[in-house]
């Protein structure tokens, strides 16, 4: 097409960069070894516990070597093929969060007769981890796509861990079956964009698309902007890809579940941002396919539409989380649409409660569901069999409604102010009308905890790390009430995201 | 400051005390649960006794920063947030009436028959919602509150109270969720166009013209905001034809539970339509007159005709609650001094007179199993003493010269006669109906053949310490209706200036 580079990517040898970038990845990928080379050492009987806290301390190190690099300028090594900005961090940090807590579940999830998967189990989640970190941090569709099948790979087998249980191979057939075709259409989607533009550096895309729009291309963009919306709805699970969430969370075990509904959530949302926004706005001010913003309206609608009614039926827990995390991607999605300056802020607040509030609460299934039943009949009479833990998840499900004094209200609260500064109504009526549905099934659990009967009436015995992890999400919850100004503050000083997003990197040499 | 926060700590600290209590020993509880109640009883009474009647600004009040959301590349700080607190003639009234309330409430917990302590517990949340309500003068503090009002009577409808309680509550929760979501988008558009959320501030800033044009509040805004506003307290009030959740709340609640209800919790309707209504809008509302005298009149006569025809006390008391909610709104049509004290009054004379009845049903049920009109009968010869309370209550509902009733419906019908001559006399007409269903539910009751169940005796009257909370309600009950002044003047400075805002 004859297009002159204005984005000029300068590719250094590859042993002149700063590898120390990638120091984060790298000491997952190293504890994901060592928990695999000591898996085969260790004698069968052995029953694995102490691997799960190596990794949960590889995964606490390597947020701690996140941690100690905030605030710098945004590098790049390989021409943006791995990128460390505001963005990429503050997502790699969520993302990591999640998968310690997986990691603690796992340690505890199914007892002593899965105790030959749970080494497996746990390198695995590693790898599923080192896989959502490459997807946030690079701004080239090659890494990325590398990055979300790593990710995938390893929660397809994740999903039907427990070998011998049908619904868990049913859940990892579905998943593959239903993955395997997003992922196809999301990499058919980029190959038209790469296409059109000769590159798969976003940033090169950015500039050269609208000269491809221009020129007679724009409906092959749309095919190509269609099915990526395809695969990446996938991953964030919204209507219309959301089919498999119900069945695959139901036949997971339930640390899979927890990774799959936030880490994997995230990350599919990080890629879904930066193809997006770098490929397609190029600047939040001019979009270059004013479509985009009201198709993702419309299936943040219909997520939230559908989500919440669709949870209304359902007796399972694992279902109904399935469906609330389908509403609640639609949140998610509603500052994407709009695109206001506040949109990364509001993306990260909301997340960082729905972390707290949706792995507190799978935390709490996981002690109380130990029998395997995911009948919302567990929950029955919780209140008399453990109070504090029916208090804890009181609190999760009220934040997970929106209710006031809880972390998800400020983030439904911040999402609606941003929505109405953008000058529409019609989102934030939907999102106050399905989020009093939500009520509706929400309590339905509290129903179950206080007003039922318990099958067995004695006192739930908590595992003190898992009630550790529980008072820690509860903690974390009533921290951003108390005082919501330390996250503005956190997100305002450290993680300027929107100040980074859109410019090229320096390399890191 | 100290003082609101105090009082909007103390059922808070009651709380965690009563965490720590072991839930087997009733009486410990119930001891420590009067312990706790009276303070925020006490320290509301020791404000009453500071309160400055002559002050026309916010007393006890106080501001402390919050939080800030920034804006990324904005200019300034963002969007501010503040704690502040603040008491004026409006919400001390309200306060008052939300501790007595609560305070009777716990004395009439006695008769829970289990689970004393998570209801303690709850009622102290309950109570800690209201009084911030009444206090805030954020108003995203405020709407905090409001919604915790809404959690706290959820558990408690849910947890104690007849068959269909359950669904009662779920029907509670999504009513009142509808109606604070709509009360959350008005406040956040008005946050948008404003920078604040802070109530004086925006009362100022919308009273002035010149600021209006400015900031983009066109008028066609302004009335979104204000009927969306309305729109949510009218669910509390509430305004016929959202009145079904009460109806049912009244029906399948444990009536400990009722008598915060009725008492307390759609008080928060009238008091959010003073505050941010005619607060906020003084010159829109002063044209919705004759839409609120309408509303105030369908709900004074529907509830009344209605509560004619029922045959269950709980539902006769859950429309008149209705009928009487729309003597509120008549009080508010008439836009003068006279018309909103009578508002106040009423909201105030009802909170005390309902939790009355309901009481009084209470122990009725307890002794013969039912509440229905057809399978009582005769009960003041087998409890003289509550008959007589039940008669006294029944009058100052009706309003009775000498009792709170008759105050509050004389304020309002001065008020109304004055600006809406025809609205007023019809409503007189509806004051007769509150004389006949009362009566017909009294004859029903207390007088007539005694019932078979009851004449083989083991009915008891009411005990001393039964008595109580009663007596307590109805020696209220008429010191108001002998001494407004006890409430009214402390209103005078505060309608004054909300008088002066409506331009006449």
């Amino acid at each position: 097409m004859g297009m002159e580079t204005q984005v000029e990517t300068k590719l250094h040898p590859v042993l002149s960069y700063d590898w120390g970038l990638m120091a984060p990845e790298l000491v997952v990928l190293v504890t994901a070894i060592l928990v695999l080379v000591c898996d085969l050492l260790l004698p069968r009987k052995n029953p694995r516990r102490f691997l799960g806290a190596f990794a949960v301390l590889g995964v606490l190190l390597a947020m701690a070597l996140m941690i100690a690099h905030l605030g710098g300028e945004p590098k790049e090594i390989l021409g943006e093929q791995f990128r460390m900005d505001a963005f990429s961090q503050a997502f790699k940090l969520i993302i990591l969060a999640a998968v310690a807590f997986s990691l603690v579940q796992i340690i505890y999830d199914g007892g002593r007769k899965e105790a030959d998967t749970r080494a497996e189990y746990l390198y695995l989640m590693l790898t599923a981890a080192l896989g959502a970190m490459i997807m946030v941090s690079s701004a080239d569709l090659i890494p990325m796509y590398i990055g979300l099948e790593t990710m995938s790979i390893a929660s397809y087998i994740m999903a039907g861990i427990r070998k011998r249980d049908v619904k868990s191979n049913e859940a990892a057939f579905k998943y593959i079956v239903y993955g395997g075709a997003a992922s196809a259409a999301l990499l058919y989607g980029f190959s038209f964009i790469y296409g059109l533009t000769g590159s798969t550096n976003l940033y090169t895309i950015g500039e050269r698309l609208p000269e491809a729009w221009n020129s007679g291309y724009s409906f092959i963009l749309m095919i190509g902007f269609g099915l990526m919306l395809v695969g990446f709805g996938f991953k964030v699970s919204t209507v219309p890809f959301h089919m498999w969430a119900p069945d695959v969370y139901e036949g997971s075990p339930i640390p899979t579940v927890s990774f799959l509904s936030v880490a994997s959530k995230a990350a599919g949302l990080a890629m879904m941002m930066r193809v997006f926004f770098l490929a397609f706005y190029g600047d939040l001010m001019e979009s270059k396919l004013p479509a985009i913003g009201w198709l993702l309206s419309i299936v943040a609608a219909a997520s939230m539409i559908i989500g919440t009614t669709t949870a209304l039926h359902q007796v399972d827990v694992k279902r109904l989380m399935a469906y609330s995390s389908i509403g609640q991607a639609g949140y998610l999605l509603v500052p994407f649409a709009m695109m206001s300056t506040l949109m990364f802020d509001q993306m990260l607040f909301f997340l960082v409660a729905y972390l707290l509030m949706n792995l507190g609460l799978f935390t709490v299934l996981l002690v109380v569901g130990q029998s395997g039943d995911t009948n919302l009949r567990i929950f029955a009479g919780l209140y008399r069999r453990s109070p504090w833990l029916a208090l804890a998840a009181t609190l999760f499900l009220l934040s997970l409604a929106g209710f006031p004094f809880t972390a998800g209200f400020f983030g439904k609260f911040y999402i609606l102010l941003g929505t109405l500064a953008m000058g529409n109504w019609w989102l934030p009526v939907l999102m106050a009308v399905t989020t009093v549905i939500s009520y509706a099934f929400y309590f339905k659990i509290v129903r179950q905890m206080y007003l039922r009967v318990p099958a067995v009436a004695d006192r739930l015995k908590v595992p003190p790390v898992l009630g550790l992890l529980i008072l820690f999400a509860a903690v974390g919850n009533l921290v951003l009430v108390v005082y919501p100004g330390l996250a503005f503050d956190l997100m305002h000083q450290y993680f300027p995201v929107i100040q980074q997003f859109f410019t090229p990197a320096t390399p890191a040499l | 400051m100290l003082w609101t926060t105090a009082l909007l700590l103390s059922p808070l600290l009651g709380i965690l005390i009563l965490t720590f209590l072991p839930r087997e020993s009733k009486r410990l509880l119930q001891t420590v649960g009067v312990l706790v109640a009276l303070v925020p009883l006490v320290l509301a009474l020791l404000m009453y006794a500071q309160f400055d009647r002559d002050a026309e600004a916010m007393q006890f009040d106080g501001s402390v920063p919050w939080f800030a959301i920034p804006i990324p590349g904005g200019m300034g700080q963002g969007f501010v947030f503040e704690y502040t607190v603040g008491v004026d003639g409006l919400s001390m009234a309200l306060i008052l009436l939300t501790a007595i309330v609560s305070f009777v409430v716990v004395l009439a917990a006695v008769h829970l028959a289990e689970r004393v302590k998570a209801f303690l517990m709850l009622l102290f949340l309950l109570e800690a919602g209201l009084l911030g309500t009444f206090v805030s003068l954020n108003l995203l503090l405020f709407f905090l509150f409001f919604e915790l009002v809404i959690v706290a009577m959820y558990f408690l409808i849910s947890f104690w109270g007849f068959r269909e309680r359950e669904s009662a509550g779920i029907q509670f929760l999504l009513y009142n969720g509808i109606g604070s979501l709509i009360l959350l988008l008005a406040l956040i558009v008005l946050l948008l166009h404003t920078g604040t959320l802070d109530f004086l501030q925006l009362q100022s800033m919308l009273g002035n013209e010149q600021y209006r044009t400015m900031a983009g509040l066109g008028d066609p805004l302004r009335w979104g905001v204000l009927l969306a506003i309305l729109a949510a307290f009218a669910v509390k009030l509430p305004v016929v034809p959202l009145h079904t959740w009460m109806i049912r709340v009244n029906q399948e609640a444990h009536p400990a539970v009722v008598m915060l209800e009725s008492g307390l919790v759609l008080k928060i309707g009238g008091y959010g339509m003073m505050r941010l209504g005619v607060g906020l809008f003084p010159d829109l509302m002063a044209s919705l007159g004759s839409l609120l005298a309408i509303l105030g009149l369908v709900n004074l006569f529907y509830g009344g005709f209605l509560a004619l025809v029922q045959q269950d006390l709980r539902r006769v008391l859950a429309y008149a609650s209705v009928s009487h909610m729309g003597i509120v709104l008549l009080g508010l049509a008439a836009m003068n001094a006279s018309g909103w004290q009578g508002v106040i009054f009423q909201l105030v004379s009802h909170g005390l007179l309902s939790p009355l009845l309901f009481y009084i049903l209470l122990i009725i049920y307890l002794r013969t199993g039912t509440t229905r009109l057809d399978e009582l009968g005769g009960l003041i010869r087998v409890m003289p003493v509550l008959s007589g309370v039940f008669l006294a209550a029944a009058m100052g509902y009706l309003g009775l010269p000498l009792m709170s009733g008759f105050v509050s419906e004389f304020l309002t019908f001065h008020g109304l006669f004055d600006r809406l001559p025809g609205f007023a006399a019809v409503g007189v007409l509806g004051m007769i109906l509150t004389a006949a269903y009362l009566l017909r539910a009294m004859q029903g009751i207390t007088f007539g053949p005694l019932i078979p169940r009851l004449q083989e005796g083991g009915v008891n009257d009411v005990r001393v310490l039964e008595f109580i909370p009663a007596i307590a309600l109805l020696a209220l009950v008429l010191l108001l209706g002998v001494i407004p002044s006890v409430l009214g003047d402390p209103l005078q400075n505060t309608l004054q200036s909300l008088l002066l805002r409506l331009g006449g």
